[in-house]
């Protein structure tokens, strides 16, 4: 058996009133909400099609020409970087907010970046957030070895990214919107060669077909109906 | 595995997993939250335990995993809690007395009124005297019997995932899990349970160099691999550093979880949701229930499933033993017309089934999970020329040649990733928690020298862990307790935020770490450095 224990020693009683009030004072004078976080953005999968993003510009200091865009009025660019092809554009708001967004591709690395697009076009990256892994939404078929595109291939490329980007909020998501972006100009979705055949730049509309039931709530012990 | 061996073809791996929050309250007597752990108890970790001694007499030889969260192994071992816990089931006895003087003139409520007066009475007993007040032991004597494989899970459950970006959070909540689980039973664990089946690739290394040999995972883990597996579902991966994840047979799961096919929904089943306490006045309740004069579940249910409307029929225990009994053949059938119906391939590799469940579901959601339980091992062990129960420790020492490739991120929660825990009603929580993170790791790098700043730097980490446990914002995406949730994780962060403030400005108050010490006297080994990239 394990004996190590880390070291403690006290002489000291509490009463339960003393241990509350103890308690209630540090919750009070230490809360997280009052409490002042680095400047940072955070990705995270949310499932194939999705990542959640988090930023804290609070402490960012931008330059002339950055302020010259009025980012507090106008909002952030979030660029999310497909590391094997290209990039897509989001418009976001807030110094400290978080957004989801839908992913045009599972089983791909993403990362992301965070910053003001200045007059001359030119997008300023104030933070940069680690590299992320989606996982693929797919059994791996032994014939096609390439992630699946979700539209139809069929289709121009151009209609495809049109309807990809136009489709802004699926599964309570947000997918940038090519309208909002394109005033900003760079919305950019850069894909090597432009062929969707090779690079299966692709759009699931529906990740949750596989959605599960949880027809029991926790109303007790931490339980719930797992999915089947 | 067991002393009487036979050769089937296939393998059944039933795995259940305990797992509780951290709910003690030390400052205050009568928290409601509390009672999810008497609850637990009561319904299912008791009658699991005597279901498993009843086993042991009658059929020696039979294998199941259990997992034991950290957290809940704490709470069992709480001395303060055991005192409640007795207290508790003694206002209980009294309550089922005044129910059977209540319901005296109407026949079939006093039969149950006397059916809960045994029940609770007989629990009280088991707790004080065969057990002694000391569940962990008498799980681990089973794990010592051969009946039992006990594993651990997460320190706090947290959802790893989430946690991917620090290492360091991951790494301490494996190694803290496994070290608490060690320290209270002498059991070092071979097989992990991921918190909710969490994983995302990556992982499996930092398993490794804990030391396990193997996890769970939902099914399109497996299916999803990065190599189609062979086998499917049936068989474990070898994630390339012989570490093997398992993962979920979705018909096992299916049968017991759905809410429309699933065995609890049998109409003779004991309804779960008509208690009592929710239709008692609560001035009658009151001195039987709790210091929170709110209405609470009393344990008190005399009605079955009946159907899906709000009419209900009364429970009869005898009926429900009987159609646990039948759905333990259905279940055991249908597993081996499973096995039968998988081609035969050639090699040394067995299909295997693994069915993990929550076992709170046993007893607590699904009163007679116990008893169908025992009917499946009954059945198999005496019975099943097809099926042989194991765990997963017992199938890597007997098959060989198993198939390598990564499993691909999953979780077993709603749509089977991690939008669950990560979602509009509970996102908020990450940038603070990954921001304590952060401080911790800064802290475990340059910690000044000194025993006193050693402890604060343990106590932060142990509210760091806490900060992290998945049950929060699944309470908060359930829309269940949420105060409580909230309250949980503000505090933990609030004190964590104290006690690195303590250090960060070199001035430690003595009497506040120990009393935050034993207000979160969880974790007794816990090591700040694993925090420390530099330390790992």
């Amino acid at each position: 058996m394990n004996n190590r224990r880390s070291k403690r020693a006290s002489g000291y009683t509490f009463t339960e009133a003393d241990l509350l009030a103890i308690s209630q004072d540090i919750s009070r004078q230490h809360s997280p909400v009052n409490q002042s976080t680095p400047a940072e953005l955070v990705i995270v999968p949310v499932d194939p099609y999705h990542l959640h993003a988090s930023w804290n510009l609070s402490f960012c200091v931008l330059d002339d020409k950055q302020l010259q865009r009025n980012p507090w009025l106008d909002g952030f660019i979030l660029r999310v970087f497909h590391l094997m092809t290209g990039w897509f554009d989001v418009k976001v708001e807030g110094l400290k907010n978080d957004r989801r967004l839908r992913l045009p591709l599972d089983d791909s690395h993403y990362s992301a970046e965070i910053g003001v697009v200045d007059l001359d076009g030119q997008f300023s990256c104030l933070l940069r957030s680690k590299n992320i892994q989606v996982p693929r939404a797919e059994p791996v078929m032994a014939v096609n070895p390439l992630p699946q595109p979700a539209f139809d291939i069929e289709k121009s490329n151009q209609e495809n990214l049109s309807e990809t980007l136009q489709t802004t909020v699926v599964n309570d998501a947000c997918y940038p919107k090519y309208s909002t972006i394109s005033q900003l100009q760079p919305l950019q979705f850069q894909l090597p060669g432009n062929d969707l055949r090779n690079c299966c730049f692709g759009l699931n509309d529906n990740p949750s077909d596989k959605t599960k039931s949880f027809p029991l709530t926790y109303s007790g012990i931490g339980w719930a109906r797992k999915g089947e | 595995m067991g002393a009487e061996r036979r050769i089937t073809p296939g393998f059944l791996a039933i795995v259940l997993h305990a797992h509780l929050p951290y709910v003690r309250h030390l400052e205050r007597k009568g928290v409601l939250q509390e009672n999810w752990l008497f609850e637990a108890i009561t319904e299912c970790y008791i009658p699991l335990l005597r279901m498993f001694d009843g086993l042991q007499k009658d059929q020696p030889s039979f294998r199941l995993t259990l997992s034991l969260s950290p957290t809940l192994l704490t709470l069992l071992n709480d001395e303060i809690l055991k005192r409640r816990y007795v207290e508790y089931l003694q206002r209980r006895i009294q309550l089922a007395q005044l129910e059977v003087i209540r319901n005296r003139h109407h026949q079939p409520f006093h039969r149950l009124a006397n059916y809960y007066l045994q029940f609770f009475s007989e629990t009280l007993n088991a707790y004080q005297y065969c057990y002694q007040q000391n569940l962990v032991r008498a799980f681990v004597r089973h794990h010592h019997r051969g009946n039992l494989e006990i594993i651990t899970t997460a320190a706090t459950h947290a959802f790893l995932p989430l946690f991917s970006s620090n290492e360091g959070a991951v790494r301490t909540q494996i190694l803290t899990g496994i070290e608490t689980f060690e320290h209270v039973t002498g059991i070092r664990p071979r097989g992990f349970w991921l918190p909710e089946c969490g994983y995302y690739p990556g992982l499996e290394k930092l398993l490794a160099e804990a030391g396990i040999n193997y996890f769970f995972t939902d099914t399109h883990a497996i299916t999803h691999a990065d190599v189609t597996p062979i086998l499917g579902v049936n068989a474990p991966l070898d994630c390339g550093n012989s570490v093997y994840a398992f993962g979920r047979d979705p018909a096992s799961s299916r049968q017991v979880w759905s809410s429309t096919d699933g065995y609890p929904g049998d109409p003779y089943y004991r309804e779960y949701h008509r208690d009592m306490g929710f239709e008692m006045e609560q001035n009658m309740l009151e001195p039987f229930i709790t210091e929170e004069s709110q209405p609470v579940r009393t344990g008190f249910k005399y009605h079955r499933v009946t159907g899906m409307g709000g009419s209900k029929q009364l429970y009869e225990p005898d009926r429900a033993l009987e159609r646990a009994t039948q759905h333990a053949q259905d279940f055991v059938i249908d597993r081996e017309r499973d096995i039968e119906r998988l081609p035969n391939e050639e090699g040394d590799q067995q299909p295997i089934i693994v069915a993990p469940y929550d076992a709170e579901l046993f007893g607590h959601w699904w009163f007679e999970g116990p008893l169908w339980l025992k009917g499946v091992i009954e059945n198999i062990s005496k019975d099943s020329n097809t099926l042989t129960l194991c765990t997963c420790s017992d199938y890597l020492t007997q098959c060989n040649g198993i198939q390598k490739a990564l499993p691909s991120a999953s979780s077993w929660g709603e749509s089977g990733y991690n939008h669950y825990w990560l979602s509009e009603k509970n996102s908020w929580i990450y940038p603070h928690i990954h921001a304590a993170c952060e401080r911790m790791e800064r802290l475990a790098i340059s910690l000044p020298a000194g025993s006193l700043f050693e402890r604060t730097a343990n106590q932060a980490a142990r509210s760091l862990l806490l900060a992290q446990a998945s049950d929060w914002p699944f309470i908060m995406q359930a829309e269940t307790t949420i105060d409580y949730a909230i309250q949980k994780i503000e505090d933990a962060l609030a004190r964590f935020n104290y006690l690195c403030q303590s250090v960060e400005n070199l001035q430690i108050d003595e009497r506040q770490l120990s009393a935050l010490e034993l207000l979160d006297d969880i974790f007794p080994t816990v090591d700040y450095r694993h925090y420390n990239p530099a330390s790992n």
